[in-house]
């Protein structure tokens, strides 16, 4: 059975060959390196490089535009996660640069992201470093990212011309900006705190986002594309960000045009959004999210609890999820077996669950834990699913 | 205008007219302290309607830039020797960790519940904390992190205290998605925060106070 096949079984609630596997991220150089896959890809060559360069952001703008480029640019990443029998490769088709600066970018959305080493391996992290924007009015004058721009489709299509060459072991999923991270993290929590004090001003930020992502969903979905990410996050450890009266208000809506159109068009979408979304599930399922990723399994709340939750949810959402990332950091081997077979066979059996970390595999993730969670796919992950 | 308004306006996130409330109470020779402790009761107030999730997290951080606000024109008029009566802690996000939310929240909670907070900002180095205990004598060091690949870095401040000969002096209290007591005490910390909240009772604990 080819990826596409697979995942798109399991999230129709049909039993496929096997439990497909998928990862938001994968930033973790010695699990690359194990699997023979060469780290970073001149990312860190590229950057120095870039610091020297005139004409840089133009440079920049070049290469995120051009599908032969950015083809090369996912081969390797791809290979690595046919390697480690991941399902699904993600094309960015967001969150692209704007400008380049000291250490980082400031991405399409104002976000400052600079480039950080992990000392252990090297592994170099995008990571998120404040909003760019300081106010309303400086958000106004800022140039909104175009749907429209040939950089997004052809950063789509270059993902699919590997998934082809690799005969469709890889399913590749474009991923968008949601509604909530961009707003927010345009400015910075405490910023953006002030402009959710002032109605308008907040329903024009969450508009143009929602706006955005349901105009780059129509566009995905017209050209084929089976699943489409949605790359958010609604809450943290101790609940949603906002109020769910806020994101009934301001986001909601939003997600449901977006799954409405997704689905007139055959496809599917997986929401990607961390934290405790306890109060928001209801509506996050009466939107009409296929698949949600990655049930966070550190949140304070005992009651966000993915066996629970697919108890009240399991015929109505596609569980993406939820090995602890500490688990997979400090935990023990047994530890780690032991709850990815849970995982497999209480969610697995009838379809409905793809297998992944509750967050991502970051460079604290030792090879040994992590071909832990490869042989208990192996040996369990296979329909029919064995009873514990 | 009164100092029941100036509590209402904490509770209501009023962040745009709070500091020309303060401003009035202090031109009307309301004493600044009992101008603070109105502030302080609209904090206690946010803070519970927090905990019965009245309020959320956007609305802590709103009422935390409404008191930043209300304490730039207070601040001034709040004398020395009483801000030094106050205890000191010692705030910042671990060595590698660049996420200051849960952090900066805390310190303004802090700052409202009476408690001078040195705030060492994100991506700090054990030794910077090291230094910073021992040039304030501050009792309590409140850590903060979010990401499972710098939560050891927690246990590198608790050696280097120790290394230091102030760790007997010094309680150490964590907070961040990756944590929980149990985690935290494995780590060498003494105390750990479930949120803003619970870490300010917590530290006031820790502090006696």
């Amino acid at each position: 059975m080819d990826a596409p096949t697979r995942v798109l079984k399991a999230i129709n609630h049909e039993e496929p060959d096997r439990v497909p596997a998928f990862e938001s991220a994968f930033t973790n150089n010695t699990i690359m390196e194990h699997y023979g896959i060469p780290t970073g890809g001149g990312l860190t060559s590229g950057i120095s490089a870039l610091k020297y360069l005139p004409f840089k952001d133009r440079i920049a703008n070049w290469a995120v535009s051009n599908q032969k480029f950015l083809a090369k640019g996912y081969t390797d990443y791809y290979e690595f996660l046919r390697r480690v029998k991941i399902d699904i490769g993600i094309s960015l088709v967001t969150h692209t640069q704007r400008k380049i600066i000291k250490g980082g970018i400031i991405d399409e959305f104002g976000r400052i992201m600079k480039f950080e080493e992990y000392e252990g391996d090297g592994t170099i992290i995008t990571a998120y470093h404040g909003g760019y924007l300081k106010n309303f009015e400086e958000y106004e004058s800022w140039i909104r990212p175009d749907p429209h721009e040939p950089k997004r489709l052809a950063a789509y299509l270059a993902g699919k011309e590997v998934q082809e060459q690799m005969n469709n072991e890889i399913l590749s999923v474009p991923a968008i900006g949601g509604m909530m991270e961009p707003s927010w993290e345009a400015f910075g929590f405490e910023r953006f705190s002030r402009i959710l004090g002032h109605p308008k001003q907040a329903k024009k930020v969450f508009d143009d986002n929602g706006e955005l992502a349901l105009e780059l969903t129509k566009i995905l979905a017209d050209h084929g594309a089976e699943l489409i990410l949605i790359w958010d996050d609604y809450g943290f450890k101790n609940g949603p960000f906002m109020s769910p009266k806020s994101f009934r208000t301001y986001v909601f809506p939003w997600l449901k045009r977006i799954c409405v159109e997704a689905h007139k068009r055959g496809s599917k979408i997986l929401l990607h959004s961390d934290g405790d979304l306890m109060l928001l599930f209801d509506d996050i399922v009466d939107c009409g999210v296929d698949a949600l990723n990655p049930i966070e399994p550190t949140t304070a709340n005992p009651e966000y609890d993915i066996f629970k939750l697919k108890e009240k949810y399991g015929d109505k959402i596609t569980f993406v999820g939820n090995i602890s990332p500490v688990m997979l950091a400090e935990g023990t081997i047994s530890e780690i077996e032991d709850y990815s077979k849970k995982l497999i066979q209480e969610l697995a059996p009838g379809g409905g669950y793809i297998f992944s970390s509750g967050h991502s595999i970051n460079p604290a993730i030792t090879v040994d834990r992590w071909e832990a969670v490869m042989r208990v796919r192996e040996k369990y992950g296979t329909y029919p699913i064995q009873a514990s | 205008m009164n100092l029941k308004d100036i509590t209402n306006m904490i509770i209501e996130l009023d962040v745009d007219n709070i500091a020309s409330a303060v401003q009035n109470q202090l031109d009307a020779c309301v004493d600044p302290f009992t101008v603070l402790e109105a502030l302080t009761k609209g904090m206690d107030e946010v803070g519970r309607r927090y905990e019965t999730n009245e309020y959320f997290l956007a609305e802590l951080v709103l009422a935390g830039e409404t008191m930043k606000e209300a304490f730039a024109i207070l601040k001034p008029h709040l004398t020395t020797s009483n801000a030094d009566a106050r205890t000191q802690i010692i705030a910042a996000t671990v060595r590698g960790d660049n996420h200051d939310i849960g952090k900066n929240i805390l310190s303004t909670m802090l700052l409202s519940a009476g408690i001078d907070v040195i705030d060492l900002g994100m991506d700090c180095p054990a030794d910077k904390i090291v230094q910073a205990v021992k040039g304030s004598g501050a009792k309590v060091v409140a850590l903060s992190c979010l990401l499972t690949m710098t939560m050891r870095e927690i246990s590198t401040v608790d050696k280097a205290l120790r290394d230091a000969g102030l760790r007997d002096d010094v309680k150490l209290i964590v907070g961040g998605a990756p944590l929980n007591m149990a985690i935290a005490k494995e780590l060498g910390a003494d105390d750990y925060g479930a949120d803003a909240i619970d870490g300010v009772r917590r530290i006031k604990a820790l502090l006696e106070v």
